[in-house]
């Protein structure tokens, strides 16, 4: 797969499940939204993006992704943890977050929210309004929703 | 006293309040107020002029400075108006609006308007600040220091701060500037570097493509020198590059990897072309690498320099505005804080004008004001030199005159008080003048004086002696008053009458006169006879002493010689007293005999002096002569006196003492003096009291103190001790004496010291019998009762006053025992001298008959002879009493004893009693079986000694309580020595206690099980309360990862079924496309069942959030939704009047939805379909229905209905999950309620559920 380059990544998309992956993939993909995709596959890997540490150290922290897409359990560190980070970090809070979960917990969603959660979807398990809810999310984060520039 | 000239303040005309009208400077221009407007316009038009003329070659900004002069120039001279007109006026010509090319506003970049708004700024800054020094001018006609001062700082201050503005921004936008021209500088270095490098790398392909061609190694010269050069140069760039920009780092990184791969490229050409000539050189040529090589380099080259460029001109552009930003700053704050200077300028000049103005009035006020005071100081001084002359005239003949002149005027206020008068009264004439002529008065004459003065006005007489007013008396200014005479006159002076009182003090004179009366009269009532003789004995004065002394009247003795009272034989006394006086001596108090008239010779003590004439001659003699028979014999009657005191002294039993009150030593002390006290004389005389050791110093203080108050003391008894230390008492007698003119006390002693013991010891057994109990009485011997003390009189009721002689010792001895009383007791008594025995007496009042214990004895005289008869009788009424009673209760205590003991010793309960003093009195079986002692070793022990183990427990304190208080006391306590629970209970009998033990160890062991059966149940239900709790967090994040993790898979079959039939669907035989279809809509129908599944489970976790809910509206809401879910249905649903309910409003909807949508579903097949939806009332219940006419059920199974995953209907007839109905029950009971169903098949079905009425509990 083409790795974009770092400075035009657009959507970062953190998920474990790598069916889910390859269907998130898959939708963004025909929604021509899929060579701006950055995968992380764990908290982890999305903290280091996010931060250019690990792997991703030579990048610069002020090229923000455009939108985060976020499951909300993830391995190693959890997906509020993540989101915890995001948004405490002066550099990083302007980043739209999406959270995209299975979960319907009233909890995570209050927490996301009191975290600066900017949208919060639940995944459908029917495909197609999956497929409607991915798209229609890259269209809006990347298209529609203009993010404060960073100075 | 000088009443002050009274002052005239006239405020002096201000000569500018004419001019208050004037506004400003040059004042011919406010005639007309439009002038001022006219010469805004014409300067600033001007000002437009030179500055078009000036701008000729070119625009030119700074000029615009220009025109804040006719700005200012027209504030200044024409106020707010005019500077405002020329400060639109300037605005608008300043680019073009108004002067060619017209109407032109042309506002070309930023700096431009900052200017234009700066010169309008300043121009609006200008206006107002001179408008409002105007108006502060105009009232007062001098600017007001305050507002100068205030507009001055605000002037200062706002030029301070523009250019304060302008340093910062400067200094910012110099250091931007010096940043951008570095960023420019670098970019350029960076362009170049890239192009150094393509250089490079061609020159080394010219190099190697020369000698793949030649094979000559001199053309290789170029490439070794590209070779070395590329790494500093790939260095330089990559500093350059990452000074620049990220994304020229990266193009670096890549551009240096062509540019290596490049070189690379190359050497293996170069190596091919050594090793294999040149057709292996020509092959790898061939291959197009390199080329392609080459041009990538110069694309990417090309690409970076492209891109520097742009940020290059991004960055000059950046410059160019900056400068612009920073030149328009620096114009319009300069321009702004010249103006507020100039402001400034003019306020303070204006400011200096006025008060010159003001310090020049003020000077020429300040010159007439001194013109005047010099021209009243001449008047003054003029009028005061004449009156000064004739005052000095004057004042020369009354200051000099002898007596006290003194003038008043007519309201009696003294105008003239010379010097002779300011003497008398003691009183300076400043301090007179002006008075009142009063206070030379004594205030009971002022009055009269007054009047005096008023009728001397009015009888026009110039002048008066006072004399006929009898004698006058004036008052010196310390009060005290003196004899005056006094002359008034009075003149009239200006109509006004001016009374003059001369006055002379005549205070000596009287006094002269009143001694010489004094002396008369001393002389006249003298009890001496007094008698002046002239030098030849011819008697001249004889007063009434020597008429009384001699018994010659005066009238016989003045004119005959003295010789008449001198007896013959004393006849040369006289002669030599006579020589004596002659030379001027006086004879005093020399003693002789004279001769009465009467021939009785008398004894007299004479005096003679000489009397001299006012020239000092002896003229005479005055013989002062005293009758002093009477002392003499006094004197002989004294001497007798003393012998017979000094006798009375030495011989009186009493001790007599002298002593001296100055210091307390002994004069003289007699024998019985020293016997009483057992000492030497030496010892006392000359010795105090105290210093013997006789009398303590508080005595004689005591004394001392007494005499000095009283001049006598009797001190009954005085503690003393004899020289020898022995305490004597003694009765003390002090008196002070005179003695040879010194203060002395005699004092008396007498020893009473034997008297006082008897005394003593006769008060203490008066005391014995007073105190005593006991009957002590005294009788004479016929019966009669002398003396009963107060004990005897209780016994027998005898009042304590009442005489006892009113009673016969008979009268209280009661009839039976008369008898032998009076025929037995006494006559022993008189017989033996006693008797002793048991009787009776009988108390007076209540005839009460008391058991007495007597003793009667005789009482004798010094002679042994009978006297009296004495009795001392014991009452032991009370003795007697006691034992009958103790010994009654001994037989009833026997026999209750026996009753009780049996009953007692049977009972179950330990039993045992204690009596005050805490000893064992009765213990029964049981009792010994609990204290573990036979009875025998308990009773008349004490309770404490024998188990001293309770001592200080809460037992001790229970028994103290019940002893104590007298009340019952019910404890349980373990008895360690019985190793018993035992239930005590402690009751008060007698004067004692008694205890009750109960053996209650089965009870004790029952509670205390139970006790710790409750603990252990609680403990348990702790343990179970942590267990649930653990399973409840166990449960729901089970339910999290139900919720998270199965939909996952079940996201993934639907997908990819879909992928499936998306890419591949073509290639699928249709069966195998439904397959897929089926495959997709069971996992959608998983997720429907895990989805209410959760919200099953959560329906349980979740709180409830009780509150009132309109269900008419949630009912009207769900009901929309519903139906629009179903469009193409023909659905009548009725819904009836609901009334509001209580509840968790979510969930409340939940339930609505569910049996609506069940309605619906379930009446798929009916049309039209008809659902009811209605409330009714059940006893105080409302009971809410959804009634529908579809499928019904068997009610056969109505009570599967609500359980999960129940399903009653097959799933392809009727979708669902089997959970619907279980949340609708789960809530309604979470509600307190009930649901039920009513159905039947084909039908239609009911759902009925209430609420918990809040009322209901």
């Amino acid at each position: 797969m083409l790795m974009p380059t770092d400075s035009l990544v657009e959507i970062l998309l953190v998920e474990d499940n790598p069916l889910d992956l390859e269907l998130a993939q898959r939708a963004l993909r025909k929604a021509n939204l899929s060579n701006r995709i950055q995968v992380a596959r764990d908290g982890e890997e999305a903290l280091d993006y996010i931060f250019c540490e690990g792997p991703h150290a030579g990048r610069r922290i002020e090229e923000t992704p455009k939108v985060v897409l976020l499951d909300l359990k993830l391995p190693k560190v959890d997906g509020l943890e993540v989101l915890r980070r995001i948004k405490g970090d002066p550099r990083t809070h302007g980043i739209p977050v999406v959270m995209l979960t299975s979960s319907r917990e009233q909890n995570d969603l209050i927490e996301s929210y009191a975290l600066g959660v900017n949208s919060y979807i639940v995944k459908p398990v029917n495909f197609e309004r999956f497929v409607e809810a991915v798209q229609g999310l890259g269209m809006y984060w990347l298209l529609l929703n203009q993010p404060p520039r960073l100075a | 006293m000088t009443p002050p000239y009274p002052v005239k303040i006239s405020p002096e005309p201000s000569s500018e309040s004419a001019e208050v009208g004037t506004r400003g400077p040059l004042p011919w221009l406010w005639r007309y107020r439009w002038r001022p407007y006219v010469l805004a316009v014409i300067l600033t038009l001007g000002m437009l002029a030179v500055r078009v003329w000036a701008e000729r070659g070119g625009p030119a900004r700074p000029l615009l400075v220009l025109l804040i002069i006719p700005i200012v120039l027209s504030a200044h001279v024409g106020g707010r108006g005019p500077g405002l007109l020329a400060t639109a006026l300037a605005a608008l010509g300043s680019n073009y609006f108004l002067l060619p090319p017209y109407f032109s506003l042309s506002l070309s970049d930023a700096a431009d308007v900052l200017h234009w708004l700066a010169l309008i700024a300043a121009g609006l800054i200008v206006s107002l600040l001179a408008g409002s020094r105007g108006r502060a001018i105009a009232p007062l006609g001098a600017p007001t220091t305050g507002t100068i001062e205030r507009m001055l700082r605000a002037g200062f201050a706002l030029a301070l701060g523009c250019v304060g503005v302008v340093a910062v921004f400067s200094y910012g936008s110099l250091n931007r500037l010096h940043q951008s021209a570095e960023a420019t500088r670098q970019s350029e270095a960076l362009i170049a570097a890239v192009h150094t490098l393509v250089a490079l790398v061609t020159d080394a392909e010219t190099a190697q493509r020369g000698y793949a061609l030649m094979g000559d190694p001199a053309y290789l010269e170029p490439y070794t020198e590209a070779q070395r050069r590329a790494e500093s140069d790939l260095r330089e760039l990559h500093v350059l590059a990452a000074a620049s920009s990220p994304w020229q780092s990266g193009h670096a990184r890549t551009l240096e990897q062509l540019v290596r791969q490049r070189l690379q490229t190359l050497s293996e050409a170069i190596e091919a072309r050594r090793t294999g000539g040149l057709s292996a050189v020509q092959a790898a040529i061939a291959g197009g690498l390199g080329k392609a090589q080459h041009d990538l380099v110069r694309m990417r080259a090309q690409e970076m320099a492209t891109a520097e460029r742009g940020l290059l001109a991004e960055r000059i552009e950046e410059l160019q505005h900056s400068r612009l930003l920073t030149t328009g700053v620096i114009f319009g704050g300069s321009l702004l804080a010249l103006a507020a200077t100039a402001v400034s300028l003019f306020a303070f000049e204006r400011d200096l004008a006025g008060r010159r103005r003001a310090r020049a009035e003020l000077q020429e006020a300040n010159r007439l004001l001194e013109s005047r005071v010099q021209e009243r100081t001449e008047e003054l001084a003029r009028s005061h030199e004449s009156v000064r002359r004739s005052e000095a005239r004057m004042g020369g003949i009354v200051s000099s005159a002898m007596d006290a002149i003194i003038s008043v005027d007519a309201s009696q206020r003294i105008v003239l008080f010379n010097n002779a008068a300011e003497r008398l009264f003691g009183c300076t004439s400043a301090e007179a003048l002006g008075g009142s002529l009063d206070r030379f008065l004594p205030a009971r004459f002022r009055e009269q004086h007054r009047g005096h003065i008023e009728s001397f006005g009015s009888t026009g007489e110039t002048s008066r002696s006072m004399r006929s007013l009898g004698d006058l008396v004036a008052r010196r200014s310390n009060g005290e008053e003196f004899p005056i005479e006094a002359s008034i006159s009075q003149i009239d002076v200006a109509g006004e009458k001016i009374y003059t009182v001369i006055l002379r003090d005549v205070t000596e004179r009287k006094r002269a006169e009143a001694a010489a009366a004094e002396l008369a009269a001393i002389v006249e009532s003298s009890y001496d006879a007094i008698v002046g003789k002239d030098l030849n004995g011819q008697v001249k004065t004889w007063n009434a002493g020597a008429e009384r002394i001699f018994g010659y009247s005066a009238a016989e003795m003045v004119g005959s010689p003295i010789s008449l009272v001198i007896p013959p034989e004393r006849a040369s006394d006289e002669r030599e007293i006579m020589s004596r006086i002659r030379r001027g001596e006086a004879a005093e108090h020399f003693e002789t005999v004279r001769r009465r008239k009467d021939g009785r010779l008398i004894d007299v003590s004479v005096t003679v002096s000489p009397i001299r004439d006012a020239d000092g001659t002896i003229i005479g003699a005055s013989k002062v002569a005293r009758d002093i028979s009477d002392q003499k014999e006094a004197q002989e009657a004294l001497r007798d006196s003393e012998e017979l005191f000094s006798a009375a002294f030495r011989f009186s039993p009493a001790g007599v003492a002298i002593n001296r009150r100055r210091d307390l030593i002994n004069l003289e002390v007699n024998d019985s003096f020293l016997r009483i006290f057992e000492c030497q004389r030496e010892e006392i005389v000359g010795h105090t009291l105290v210093d013997a050791g006789l009398l303590p110093p508080a005595s004689v203080q005591r004394i001392r103190e007494q005499l000095n108050a009283e001049g006598a003391v009797q001190i009954e008894e005085l503690e003393a001790r004899t020289r020898a230390g022995r305490q004597i008492f003694v009765r003390l007698s002090t008196k002070v004496v005179q003695l040879r003119g010194e203060a002395c006390s005699i004092s008396i002693v007498l020893d009473v010291t034997a008297r006082r013991r008897a005394d003593e010891e006769r008060g203490k057994l008066a005391r014995l019998v007073e105190h005593s109990n006991d009957f002590i009485g005294i009788a004479e011997l016929d019966g009669r009762v002398t003396f009963l003390n107060p004990g005897g009189r209780r016994m027998i009721g005898f009042a304590d006053g009442a005489d006892p002689r009113q009673l016969l010792f008979t009268d209280y001895v009661p009839l039976e025992w008369r008898d032998f009383f009076l025929q037995v007791a006494i006559p022993t008594v008189r017989e033996k001298g006693l008797w002793e025995g048991e009787m009776q007496l009988r108390h007076l009042e209540t005839g009460e008959l008391l058991d007495v214990f007597r003793t009667a004895f005789l009482l004798r005289d010094g002679d042994g002879e009978p006297q009296y008869l004495a009795t001392v009788t014991r009452d032991i009424t009370e003795r007697k009493r006691t034992e009958a009673q103790l010994r009654e209760k001994e037989a009833q205590l026997h026999a209750t004893d026996r009753r009780l003991a049996e009953i007692v010793q049977g009972m179950s309960e330990s039993v045992f009693a204690l009596d005050a003093d805490w000893r064992f009195t009765f213990v029964n079986d049981r009792g010994e079986m609990l204290l573990r002692r036979r009875r025998e070793a308990l009773l008349g022990r004490r309770l404490w000694d024998e188990f001293p183990h309770i001592v200080g427990t809460p037992t001790e304190a229970n028994y103290r309580q019940a002893m104590e208080k007298r009340v019952p006391v019910a404890f349980e306590t373990y008895s360690v020595l019985a190793q018993l629970w035992l239930d005590i209970r402690i009751y008060p009998s007698g004067d004692g206690v008694a205890a009750f033990a109960l053996d209650i160890s089965t009870r004790k062991a029952a509670e205390e099980r139970i006790h710790r059966l409750n603990a252990d149940l609680e403990e348990r239900v702790k343990a179970r309360t942590i267990e649930l709790e653990a399973a409840n967090k166990e449960l729901e994040s089970f339910s999290y990862s139900v919720s998270h993790d199965l939909r996952g898979p079940l996201r993934a079959m639907d997908g990819f079924s879909r992928a499936t039939a998306e890419e591949f669907g073509s290639l699928l035989p249709s069966e195998g496309q439904r397959y897929l279809q089926i495959i997709r809509d069971s996992a959608g129908q998983m997720g429907a069942l895990i989805d209410d599944l959760l919200n099953f489970s959560r329906l349980s976790r979740q709180p409830l959030a009780r509150r009132e809910v309109d269900t008419s509206s949630l009912v009207g809401d769900i009901v929309r939704d519903q139906l629009s879910h179903a469009p193409d249905r023909t659905i009548d649903l009725r819904v009836g009047p609901l009334p509001a309910c209580e509840g968790d409003p979510a969930l409340l909807r939940q339930v609505w939805v569910n049996l609506l949508s069940n309605a619906i579903k379930y009446t798929r097949h009916q049309s039209p379909a008809v659902i009811e939806v209605g409330t009714r009332t059940e006893g105080r219940a409302t009971v809410f229905f959804v009634r529908d006419n579809g499928a019904g059920f068997d009610m056969r199974y109505a009570g599967k209905l609500f359980g999960v995953f129940q399903r009653l209907h097959r799933a392809e007839d009727y979708e669902g999950t089997g959970v619907g109905l279980a949340i609708v029950q789960r809530i309604v009971h979470r509600h307190g309620g009930e649901v039920w169903a009513e159905s039947a098949v084909g039908r239609g079905a009911t759902f009925f559920f209430t609420l918990k009425d809040a009322h209901a509990d």
